[in-house]
């Protein structure tokens, strides 16, 4: 059989009506034709489940952020402090609605009302906290007592309003805030929180304090896992949920590896202080300013520790921001960041230099400097087949009509 | 309404629609239509709704950010930022808050800053420690009192022990004290206590809010108990009254609450560790003017009591013998330096 013997058959087979019969006459072209459409298919199927990434976008401006900041400062001082809500919810939608994903942009919908009466209720709270402790032992125990129990609703309510103010395209976000199966866990989480305010009240020996201070330390990784799982597996867009894959490891080892990091750098940071410690107080003594090396040493080390400090806390920030997302699955989509120690590093040192440098007034360049870096490493990613459709899968969650008002009534923003 | 508006009217600007049940989202065209704006869809350019800004949500502008607005319905629209987007919002009489018209201009936000920079260098260094003088005595003395001894318990815990000197010595400095007290200020309520503290830490005396003089051992031993000795006790106890005729502690805590208040205002969101140096640099500027305040009122105590300045120059001299050298920097100190507190004093005894 030659290629155009075949051709022709093949001609013929297309040219004929789908059906057995056309099958039974030309029986290999019939073959041939299955073959090609299993191939087409698979090869249909793998191009659909690659898999895409897509990045999110950050617009925001330094210069354009300074100026929000110093209309908010000027109108939260003129007013005595009461503007700071409207202030917080502009500043918000400024950094939300110059954060774009697949070409549209989120909002902030939050209620400078409901902010400014959560703010009301929190410092009366902390006011009474802090007196409780001038009253009595009693009082300050009830007070601690009083707070670890209120403190898991407020958190609950504070993660609630955030998110529920929070939209993209025409759908706002949403928090699972019901508190029978997450109540107990952060119960414990404020206990153990406030366990060294407790221990020091109860307990007259010292040491006992210590102890219990410390367990707390050594739980941390744990309680912060803890937070992050309850925020990333009670969220939603939509109807679509997140999910929380536990990574415990990841948390331990990250803290493991930052409290190495930091011992050496305080380690560091007092050797050189010790170097320099001799020169300097002999400098200080030629100017006429009267520094022994003790303290030069004294001295020193607190600047190198706050150091050790700022060098440290961005690389756990980054490996923690790290396991968080490659963790979180939003509905069909799951994130990954790019995130890196070292670029943050780079990027907290030079902004809080400059910060530094120019008494606080590089803080809103700053802002949007840290907002960018962070929004513009997380990618949302996909299977090239979930896209298309995504949008118009995503329905609104049927609590929202209803829960607005009551979520507006009362804005628990604290940062927590 | 502008003549910009009506000429583009008929076209419409390109705008995306939510309708706030899915996130799928519709290509629309906006179109004025007097106050309000229609929002169409499609080959036909059917209503699918309307906007109106007197009912509808607009939100403010951001820079180059797309315009949001909300319906009452919950659908919303994405309208991004161009000439002809702007008219037509205008055209439905689109006005910008005035807050957002002053986030535009530099020279206004310039100014502000100017006036922010004032206010608050006026503020701190007048309107506060005014504020925070007025409060202090505002706080009742049982309140006080009371929290003096729960700081007295707790220092009797951590760091003092009962004193070691005999109860005549005791009552012959408290005696001297309570006279001369009675002559210069006797409006102050204060009450003194002797008790001991190992290190050279002990070589002290302070006050606490309420009125509690503490004096340590190492302090009486080292001033000794000679006429010399006992007129610089003397000085010292002025100094600590004048702590508390002035309430420093209250006032040093109040004014480290309100500057902490401000710095988390301006820089509070993240910078947790920057935002504490201001509070700390000034604490330590306010404490050390608190301990002027008392060295002149330590002057008028001895002056009251027929005695000179001399005591509390010569008490300095004998810190300044004590701690030569260990003096950390100025403005990283909660007491200014012996020296230059003796020559103040020299200095305005000499006026």
């Amino acid at each position: 059989m030659n290629s155009a013997e075949t051709s022709s058959s093949r001609a013929a087979y297309d040219a004929l009506e789908p059906g057995p019969l056309r099958d039974e006459l030309y029986p290999e072209e019939a073959a041939a034709r299955r073959a090609e459409q299993e191939q087409q298919a698979q090869e249909h199927t793998a191009r659909l489940a690659q898999e895409t990434s897509e990045p999110l976008v950050f617009t925001g401006q330094g210069a354009e952020y300074f100026r929000i900041w110093i209309v908010n400062l000027a109108l939260t001082v003129a007013t005595l402090g009461i503007y700071s809500a409207w202030a917080k919810v502009r500043k918000t939608q400024y950094f939300w609605q110059n954060t774009q994903f697949h070409g549209h942009r989120f909002n902030y919908h939050g209620s400078p009302l409901a902010i400014l009466r959560g703010r009301i209720i929190a410092v009366v709270l902390l006011l009474a906290y802090s007196w409780s402790f001038d009253i009595s032992t009693t009082a300050a125990v009830i007070a601690v007592s009083v707070l670890c129990l209120v403190a898991p609703w407020l958190f609950l309510r504070a993660q609630e309003f955030k998110l529920r103010n929070t939209s993209y395209r025409g759908l706002r976000f949403g928090f699972d805030a019901r508190a029978p199966r997450t109540y107990p866990l952060l119960f414990v989480l404020a206990l153990l929180w406030f366990s060294a305010t407790l221990a020091g009240l109860l307990l007259a020996q010292t040491s006992w304090v210590v102890a219990l201070s410390l367990a707390p330390l050594l739980l941390f990784p744990w309680m912060h896992h803890s937070v992050k799982r309850l925020q990333h597996s009670r969220s939603s867009y939509g109807t679509l949920q997140t999910s929380f894959t536990n990574c415990r490891g990841a948390f331990y080892s990250t803290y493991a590896l930052t409290a190495v990091a930091f011992v050496f750098a305080i380690a560091a940071s007092i050797t050189v202080a010790v170097l320099l410690a001799l020169p300097v107080s002999a400098a200080a003594q030629a100017i006429g300013m009267e520094m022994d090396t003790q303290t030069a040493v004294i001295t020193g080390s607190a600047f190198g520790g706050a150091l050790a400090y700022i060098m440290v806390f961005p690389l756990a920030a980054a490996r923690i921001q790290r396991s968080v997302w490659t963790n979180t699955t939003l509905g069909p989509l799951w994130f990954h960041t790019d995130i890196g120690a070292g670029p943050y590093f780079k990027l907290v040192l030079k902004c809080a230099l400059w910060t530094l440098l120019t008494l606080g007034l590089y803080w809103p360049f700053a802002s949007v400097r840290l907002a960018r870096y962070r929004v513009e490493c997380l990618h949302v990613k996909a299977h090239l087949h979930t896209f298309p459709d995504l949008f118009s899968s995503v329905q609104s969650s049927q609590r929202t009509v209803r829960g607005d008002a009551a979520i507006d009534l009362f804005g628990v923003d604290v940062g927590l | 309404m502008s003549s910009a508006a009506e000429s583009i009217a008929p076209m419409g600007v390109a705008a995306t629609y939510f309708d706030g049940r899915t996130a799928a989202g519709t290509a629309v065209q906006l179109v004025p239509a007097g106050q309000r704006i229609e929002v169409r869809a499609g080959a036909e350019g059917a209503v699918i709704a309307e906007i109106d800004l007197a009912r509808d949500q607009l939100f403010e502008r951001f820079g180059f950010a797309p315009r949001q607005i909300v319906l009452v319905s919950g659908a919303s629209v994405e309208l991004p930022i161009t000439v002809a987007g702007e008219a037509v919002l205008a055209s439905a009489g689109a006005q910008p808050a005035p807050v957002a018209r002053w986030q535009q201009r530099w020279p206004l936000v310039l100014a502000m800053l100017a006036g922010l920079l004032v206010a608050g260098v006026l503020g701190y260094l007048h309107a506060l420690p005014r504020v925070v003088h007025w409060l202090a005595f505002q706080v009742p003395q049982p309140y006080v009192e009371r929290l003096d001894r729960q700081v007295m318990a707790a220092l009797e815990r951590e760091r003092l022990q009962p004193s070691r000197l005999s109860a005549e010595r005791q009552a012959q400095i408290a005696e001297r004290f309570a006279a001369a007290a009675a002559r210069h200020a006797p409006d102050v309520r204060y009450s003194m206590v002797f008790r001991s503290m190992s290190g050279a830490a002990g070589i002290n005396a302070f006050a606490l809010p309420g009125g509690t003089i503490v004096v340590l051992d190492g302090l009486v031993e080292l001033l000794g108990d000679n006429a010399v000795g006992n007129d610089r006790m003397l000085a010292v106890l002025g100094h600590e009254l004048g702590h508390v005729a002035g309430r420093h502690s209250l006032r040093r805590l109040m004014q480290t609450t309100a500057v902490a208040l401000g710095a988390t205002v301006l820089w509070g969101d993240a910078a947790g560790l920057a935002a504490n140096i201001p509070v700390l640099l000034s604490g330590l500027s306010f404490s050390r003017d608190m301990e002027r305040e008392a060295d002149d009122f330590s002057v008028g105590f001895l002056r009251s009591n027929g005695l000179s300045e001399a005591p509390l120059v010569g008490l300095f001299k004998e810190f300044e013998r004590l701690n030569r050298g260990k003096e950390p920097p100025g403005f990283l100190s909660t007491h200014p330096s012996p020296k230059e507190r003796q020559r103040r004093i020299e200095a305005r005894s000499a006026e």
